[in-house]
């Protein structure tokens, strides 16, 4: 059997082993110099990127409680928006809009209204109080009759916020009731300083003739 | 190849850089010896990568399904079955079906295969390896039924429980990692070839992102640090690496070319490994972490451009002016699509990390869809053109079906296609949506409605090429080895030699 003869056997036994060519080996061609001018763009972006949003490399500002607070630059402080509905209108949407809904129409049964309601367009005191402390338990809006839960919000909101709130809900599609002053918020939330639980229907339409 | 050679080893070492080569080198025929070398180390290596890719397959074809379930539940929630079946646990069921079942042991076969080829020696300790195999996909078949029953570990990519599922997968891959590492230390080569840099370097990095991730000692936003550490270098120091790997492996190999450059090759794994480690918390922009943390891994993530750069050259490269052969060989087909597409999801990866892109897309279905480049159309198509070469060569008989090649090639292409598309599209319109005040938050969930609807499509397309696959796979499996018989689309091949001409 000569060699030739072996390799003919060989290669019917193993075609698929005989087709495959042999292992790739490695060129030895430079890489293209664009590609050295890009990993020089790169680097450079890279360092002034992180000079410029690197925060100086401190933790510090996010550990708060590690420290004494620092005191901000005055510029860095926001300033107060001018727009008491557009506060009032991104408040809502933050923390509203999930019970009351986008349109305000809020939920058969449970979320009553907040458009076209005398809650809402009425005495300013009645709204800023349940803004406050919330409102529990039955309550007639519009005919319908709603049970559910709110939450007060005198601990998360400042009286700005608040009023920008009431503002933004008395001004709101069909509403077109005079606006609510942050001072308006201050004054009920000292009124209301010993209020804790949330209020009922009937303790704030009781005094609404006349004012509570 | 002697054992009195000089064994430096070879990672960028420049007295092992490898000896200029003529062209027509790698296209020659193979010795008779070369042939002989070949049939023996892929016996030594059949049973555990027969093992790794039947597993695979069955946790490609699972994970399918519940992918499917997930995404029709996304447009149609009135479908949600029992509470084993529904979206939080089916999605992340099919998660993990696909990370830890289908891509990481077609992964482990890949590199148990590969390696023995690339080093001449034949798989060491291959009874350890396949052993460890097992241990892998039982336990991961293990956790899937955890999962699906509702306890799983509550982090994302890291649902696996500790001690029921973490520590076997650790063990399980650490005894293939032992059995390739003691197979490399025998190596009957002087100069490791770039794949062989990719793959070993992944079977290190990975318990040591896998050990991290899972280390029960973080807590707070700590814990979110850490988990996207893990999650994103188990795509880049995992994942990328070995499909990379694999690329740098076949797309040569098939062409009967070299590589076209030795210098790209050194600069695109090195800076692979150096940028890729950093780039995890660009994931949690806008979140309670240090302003630093997430600056460097923008930084780092805008840097990828280079590795990405370099391998992308040395690819196009290399194929440069032979595309044609894409159509005879269906390796090449799907290997040089997913090469591409590591090339488009790393842009992509690079665009979305950037701030002012990423307040848009964070939290959107843009997520969804550019995570499905990346693991669907670069990683899952490298994997099955590996498959379509390496699964005759362990079983010595040839694919029995052009025709199913060719439903599976493209189903798979488009399904992913419209996948992406669809994904991509709905995820821009629900950020910009999420993004303006006057916009009620419904207005952005119904926007997204169309695109996940073709998504379900998609899924439905991708589902339908995994079962034509596998059918196409257990054909190959159960036929008898033919006395004579000619590779599927030979007759498009344009360069045949006879052999002694």
């Amino acid at each position: 059997m000569t060699d030739r003869d072996l390799d003919r056997d060989v290669e019917r036994m193993h075609r698929l082993l005989y087709r495959e060519p042999a292992d790739p080996g490695e060129g030895r061609e430079p890489a293209p110099w664009w590609l050295w001018v890009l990993v020089a763009i790169t680097l450079f972006w890279g360092g002034w990127y992180l000079g410029r949003y690197g925060g100086t490399f401190d933790a510090s500002a996010h550990l708060a409680f590690a420290g004494p607070p620092r005191e901000l630059p005055d510029e860095r402080v926001a300033p107060p928006p001018e727009d008491l509905v557009e506060l009032g209108g991104s408040l809502y949407v933050r923390h509203c809009q999930t019970c009351h809904q986008a349109e305000g129409e809020g939920v058969p049964g449970v979320f009553p209204p907040v458009v076209q309601t005398e809650w809402v367009v009425g005495s300013p005191d009645v709204l800023i109080r349940i803004l406050l402390q919330g409102l529990e338990g039955p309550i007639e809006v519009a005919g319908e009759l709603y049970t559910g839960f709110m939450p007060g919000w005198e601990a998360l909101l400042t009286d700005e916020e608040l009023a920008g709130v009431a503002t933004f809900l008395r001004q709101w599609q069909e509403n077109d009731a005079p606006p609510v002053a942050p001072e308006d918020v201050a004054r009920v939330r000292a009124e209301t300083a010993d209020r804790v639980e949330p209020w009922t229907a009937p303790e704030l339409t009781d005094p609404l003739e006349d004012g509570p | 190849m002697s054992g009195g050679e000089a064994r430096a080893v070879g990672v960028g070492s420049a007295l092992t850089a490898p000896a200029p080569r003529p062209a027509e080198e790698a296209s020659r025929l193979p010795t008779s010896e070369e042939r002989e070398l070949r049939l023996r180390v892929d016996r030594s290596s059949r049973r555990p990568v027969l093992v790794a890719f039947g597993c695979s397959l069955v946790a490609l074809l699972l994970g399918s399904v519940f992918g499917l379930t997930a995404s029709v539940q996304m447009h149609s929630p009135e479908l949600a079955g029992p509470g084993w079946l529904t979206f939080g646990r089916v999605r992340t069921a099919h998660l993990n079906a696909m990370v830890y079942g289908w891509a990481s042991l077609a992964m482990l076969g890949v590199s148990l295969w590969m390696i023995p080829r690339l080093v001449h020696q034949e798989l060491k300790w291959a009874r350890l390896a396949e052993f460890g195999v097992w241990i892998w996909a039982l336990a991961l078949g293990y956790q899937l039924v955890r999962i699906l029953g509702g306890i799983p570990s509550g982090m994302e990519w890291l649902e696996i429980g500790l001690y029921t599922g973490d520590t076997f997968l650790t063990v399980g891959g650490g005894m293939v990692g032992v059995a390739l590492l003691r197979t490399l230390l025998a190596r009957a080569v002087p100069h490791l070839y770039v794949s062989v840099w990719y793959i070993m370097a992944a079977l290190i990095w990975f318990p040591i992102i896998f050990i991290t991730g899972n280390w029960p000692a973080w807590a707070g936003a700590e814990s979110a640090a850490v988990n996207w550490f893990y999650a994103h270098n188990a795509l880049g120091l995992w994942l990328t690496a070995i499909n990379v790997g694999a690329a740098y492996y076949l797309i040569p190999k098939v062409l009967g070319r070299p590589v076209y450059s030795y210098q790209l090759s050194l600069v695109g794994f090195w800076t692979l490994g150096f940028f890729y480690s950093l780039n995890g918390m660009h994931h949690v922009i806008g979140g309670p972490m240090p302003t630093w943390m997430i600056t460097t891994s923008i930084t780092a993530s805008v840097l990828m451009v280079i590795p990405v750069a370099a391998v992308a050259i040395n690819h196009h490269m290399t194929v440069v002016g032979r595309f044609a052969a894409l159509r005879y060989s269906p390796t090449l087909r799907f290997v040089v699509l997913g090469a591409m597409a590591y090339t488009a999801v790393s842009l992509q990866g690079i665009f979305t990390a950037l701030r002012e892109v990423n307040r848009i897309t964070h939290f959107t279905q843009w997520t969804v869809g550019h995570a499905h480049v990346g693991v669907y159309a670069f990683a899952t198509l490298i994997l099955f053109g590996s498959i379509y070469y390496i699964l005759p060569r362990v079983l010595r008989r040839e694919w029995p079906s052009a025709r199913l090649i060719s439903w599976h090639f493209w189903l798979v292409l488009l399904g992913i296609a419209l996948y992406v598309t669809a994904l991509t599209v709905a995820g821009v319109f629900q950020g910009l949506y999420l993004m303006d005040p006057a916009v009620p938050f419904r207005a952005s969930v119904d926007v997204t409605l169309a695109g996940l609807q073709a998504r379900s499509v998609a899924a439905v397309m991708l589902t339908a090429g995994h079962v034509v696959f596998a059918w196409h796979v257990w054909r190959l499996w159960r036929r008898p080895t033919p006395e004579r018989e000619l590779a599927p689309f030979h007759a498009l091949r344009p360069v045949v030699r006879e052999a002694g001409s």
